[in-house]
């Protein structure tokens, strides 16, 4: 399963939305639910997944997917 | 001797309770409803700005609660009201903050609000932090800590 597989079925699970496809691109404007909360819960499933601890501020400051999915490359994932 | 329930011993060092901390869209409407629990004010309803909430804090009935309102505009409380979330948060004091987060954060927790002075305590420091099953809790710097 690639990386993008991955964090479509992360998304997926953590917005309870099986039609959820996100790119580089997709902010939290793209998905309803994604605020402040659920923000921290994808944190807490992204990590769980790909077994990588993201600095609190780097995720927090991660404005779209893209971002999102650097940290991970840059952690290890 | 027994150990005191209200202070937690294993973890995160010594903390003790404080408050459980209870979104509403009304302080005052939510005391109104609490008072058939036993529950009255302790001290004044506080408006923290940099927070974006009033609160009151109320006894009696329970354990210590903070109510805590959303001020107009701010978004801070928003993921517990639309979810009709009612308690969202526990509340401890401990003498030592810093380390007490730091332990936190070594335990999972992770911080979603840095330190900053409240006006709900004197401009002690409060800290938020999440718990991966995605409970809130709070860590009051209890006065004169950190010396």
């Amino acid at each position: 399963m690639t990386l993008d597989d991955r964090l479509n079925e992360i998304f997926r699970d953590v917005f309870a939305d099986d039609s959820i496809t996100v790119d580089d691109a997709t902010t939290a404007e793209d998905i309803e639910g994604w605020d402040s909360l659920a923000h921290i819960n994808l944190m807490f499933s992204l990590e769980d997944e790909f077994s990588v601890k993201i600095p609190d501020e780097d995720f927090a400051n991660a404005k779209n997917v893209g971002e999102i999915r650097r940290l991970l490359e840059e952690h290890g994932a | 001797m027994a150990p005191d329930p209200r202070v937690a011993h294993d973890g995160l060092g010594e903390l003790r309770f404080h408050h459980l901390g209870f979104v509403t869209t009304s302080c005052e409407r939510e005391a109104q409803t609490l008072a058939l629990l036993g529950y009255q004010p302790e001290g004044e309803i506080f408006t923290d700005p940099a927070q974006g909430i009033r609160g009151q804090f109320l006894v009696g009935g329970g354990p210590r609660v903070e109510l805590l309102e959303p001020l107009p505009g701010a978004t801070t409380l928003d993921p517990w009201l639309r979810k009709g979330v009612k308690v969202y948060h526990h509340a401890y004091e401990t003498q030592l903050l810093d380390d007490a987060i730091a332990d936190a954060r070594r335990a999972g927790a992770r911080l979603v609000s840095a330190p900053q002075p409240a006006v709900a305590f004197a401009q002690r420091r409060v800290a938020f932090l999440m718990l991966p099953s995605m409970y809130l809790f709070e860590l009051i710097e209890q006065a004169g800590g950190g010396e």
